[in-house]
C-alpha cells in the first residue's frame, strides 16, 4: 500500500478488509504530532473523537456493514464549519471560545457517511483575512516549503491534505478560497455550483457568493467527498432543490469528444502567469488534444471586470455581516481582515446593486461562450506560491485573481495540479464546468491526473516521515 | 479623489472607531477599490437590466 493512499484507494482496501481504519487514523494522528508543529494546519486536534470514529468504522468493517467510500476515512473541517460541542473559531479572537451546539449540514453528512473527524483546520480569519500573524493562532504553512504561502482562505485544509495528515477536508470558496490553496499546495479542490452543497452551519462571509466544497489529493477523491456533501437542504435558503448527479459517473471514460474552451487572455495578458504555469497548462491541453478532445480559444470580458463585480459584492456583504463587531470590537480583529472589511463601509447601496446587476450579464456572457463547449480551462493561480511574509494587504484589489470570475457566475470550477515549477512548488490549472455539471469537470481532471506519473510525489517532509 | 480628511469623515459617519493612523492605512487601499467601483458603474447598464442572485432560473 502507498504511504499516502487516496480516498478511493483507502476505501477499496477498507472494503477488502486489508486496511484498518484504526491504523489509518493512528498514522494520521502520528503525522500531525510530528509535522503540524511546523505546518500549523490544525487549530484543534480531536484525537478522542477521531479514535472513537475509527473504532466505530472498524466495527462496521468487521460486520460487513460499511456505509460507503468515506467510511473510516480521516478528514477534518475548516474552522468555519460548526461542530457540535467542538470549538469553532474562524481563526479569530472574536470566536476564541465559541462552541456550537449543532453540526453544520455538511459536517453532519460526512459524519453520517462514516468519516473519521480529526479536528478543526486553520483558515484565514473569517475566511478573508490572511495570512495573519496577529491572531491567537499562527497561519498555516505550505508543506512543500514552510517559508511559503498556502494561499487561502482554506489554508489549513490545503496544507494538511498535501502533507498527508488527512485524506480530505472541507473548504469554502467565496472568491477562490478552495481553489487558491489547492493550487499552491498541489492538490485538487472544487468550488461546486452555488447552491449544490449546503452552507447551513458554516460561518458566512458573503451570502450570494459563498460555497462549500471539498479538497483532496485527486479529482476522484473530490468527487467522492462532494457526493457526500451535495443535495437540497431546506435550512439553506440558497440550496438548489434538484436531483444530485453521480459525480463519479464519467471517471475513466476519457476525454474523447470533449469540447474545451481555453481562456488564454486571462493568464497571458489580464494577469500574466509565470512561464512554468503557462507551460503546465499547455502540457495539459496537449494531453487533452492527443486524447481526442476538441480545443479552441474563448474570449471573455477582461478578468478585472469580473473581479471588480465580485469584490464589490463580497466586500459589501462581508461588511454587513461584521458591521456590529466592526463598530464595537474593531481592534479584536486581525489587521488584515479589519482593514479589508472596513472599506466595505464606503461602498454605497447603489454601487453594490450595480455589481449585482452586472453579475447577471457575466452569467449570460459565459453561458453564451459555453453553448457549444463542455468545459473551460484557464489558470488557477499566476505562479508558484510566494513567500508567506510577502503577501500585500490589498493583493485582491491590485491584480485580478483567476478564481473570482466563477464565483461571480456561480459555475463549478476546480483547481488541478499540473506539476512543479522552477522553485519546486506546485503549479496548476483551473477547469470550469457548466452549472451543476461537476461530473464533466471531474471527468476531465481525473483523465489528466491519472496520466501524470508525478502525481505520486509528496512534500519532502512527508516522504521523509513515511520512510 | 477624496482627501484623507474627507475619507476619514466617511468612517466617522459609519460609526467605526478608527485612529488617524488606521484611517491613513485604509486610505492607501481606497484608490484600488475606487477603480473597481468605476469598472462596475461604467458603461451604464440598460434600465431594464435585472440583478442576479440565482444562477439557474428554474432552481426553486
Amino acid at each position: 500500500m502507498s504511504a499516502f493512499p487516496t480516498i478511493a484507494e483507502a476505501a477499496a482496501l477498507i472494503a477488502a478488509k486489508k486496511l484498518s481504519p484504526v491504523e489509518l487514523t493512528r498514522t494520521s494522528l502520528d503525522r500531525i504530532a510530528k509535522l503540524d508543529p511546523t505546518l500549523h494546519s490544525f487549530l484543534l486536534v480531536t484525537e478522542d473523537r477521531a479514535m472513537a470514529d475509527a473504532k466505530a468504522a472498524e466495527a462496521r468493517q468487521m460486520a460487513g456493514t460499511l456505509k460507503g467510500k468515506l467510511d473510516g476515512i480521516p478528514i477534518a473541517h475548516k474552522d468555519i464549519y460548526n461542530t457540535a460541542g467542538i470549538r469553532t473559531t474562524a481563526h479569530s479572537k472574536l470566536l476564541e471560545t465559541n462552541v456550537p451546539d449543532a453540526d453544520g449540514t455538511v459536517v453532519r453528512k460526512w459524519a453520517e457517511a462514516g468519516s473519521v473527524m480529526l479536528g478543526k483546520l486553520a483558515t484565514h480569519e473569517f475566511a478573508m483575512g490572511g495570512p495573519s500573524f496577529d491572531l491567537p493562532w499562527p497561519p498555516a504553512r505550505n508543506p512543500w516549503d514552510p517559508a511559503y504561502f498556502t494561499s487561502g482562505s482554506s489554508s489549513g485544509t490545503g496544507a494538511a491534505v498535501a502533507a498527508g495528515l488527512i485524506l480530505g477536508g472541507t473548504g469554502s470558496d467565496t472568491g477562490g478560497s478552495i481553489r487558491g490553496p489547492a493550487a499552491l499546495c498541489g492538490l485538487a479542490g472544487i468550488k461546486p455550483t452555488y447552491g449544490l452543497s449546503s452552507r447551513a452551519g458554516v460561518l458566512p462571509l458573503s451570502f450570494t457568493l459563498d460555497t462549500t466544497g471539498p479538497m483532496a489529493w485527486t479529482s476522484e477523491d473530490c468527487a467522492i467527498l462532494l457526493q457526500a456533501m451535495a443535495g437540497y437542504d431546506p435550512t439553506d435558503p440558497a440550496s438548489a432543490n434538484r436531483p444530485v448527479a453521480d459525480f463519479s459517473a464519467g471517471l475513466g471514460k476519457g476525454v474523447k469528444g470533449l469540447r474545451i474552451g481555453v481562456i488564454r487572455h486571462f493568464y497571458e495578458t489580464d494577469n500574466p502567469a509565470s512561464d512554468t504555469t503557462k507551460a503546465g497548462i499547455e502540457g495539459a491541453l496537449d494531453f487533452y488534444r492527443k486524447e481526442g478532445a476538441e480545443i479552441r480559444d474563448v474570449t471573455l470580458s477582461p478578468m478585472m471586470d469580473f473581479n471588480a463585480t465580485g469584490w464589490l459584492i463580497l466586500t459589501s456583504e462581508a461588511y454587513a455581516v461584521h458591521e456590529p463587531w466592526m463598530k464595537t470590537r474593531f481592534n479584536d480583529y486581525g489587521e488584515l481582515l479589519r482593514d479589508r472589511l472596513a472599506l466595505g463601509a464606503l461602498i454605497s447601496g447603489p454601487q453594490y446593486f450595480q455589481a449585482v446587476r452586472r453579475r447577471r450579464l457575466f452569467c449570460l456572457e459565459v453561458a453564451e461562450a459555453m453553448k457549444d463547449l463542455d468545459i473551460l480551462i484557464t489558470a488557477a493561480a499566476p505562479a508558484e506560491a510566494p513567500k508567506i511574509d510577502e503577501i500585500p494587504k490589498w493583493m485582491m484589489l491590485e491584480k485580478p485573481n483567476f478564481t473570482m470570475p466563477f464565483n461571480v457566475t456561480g459555475q463549478p470550477a476546480m483547481s488541478v495540479c499540473t506539476g512543479y515549477g522552477t522553485g519546486g512548488l506546485p503549479i496548476s490549472m483551473q477547469i470550469i464546468g457548466k452549472p451543476f455539471d461537476e461530473a464533466t469537470v471531474f471527468r476531465a481532471g481525473h483523465a489528466y491526473e491519472t496520466a501524470m506519473a508525478w502525481r505520486a510525489k509528496r512534500p519532502a517532509m512527508s516522504e521523509a516521515l513515511a520512510g | 479623489m477624496l482627501s484623507l480628511q474627507e475619507f476619514g469623515v466617511f468612517f466617522d459617519k459609519a460609526g467605526l472607531p478608527l485612529t488617524p493612523e488606521q484611517k491613513a492605512t485604509l486610505y492607501q487601499g481606497w484608490p484600488l477599490l475606487e477603480k473597481m467601483m468605476a469598472r462596475v458603474s461604467e458603461p451604464p447598464q440598460p434600465r431594464e437590466n435585472e440583478p442576479s442572485v440565482v444562477f439557474q432560473p428554474e432552481v426553486k
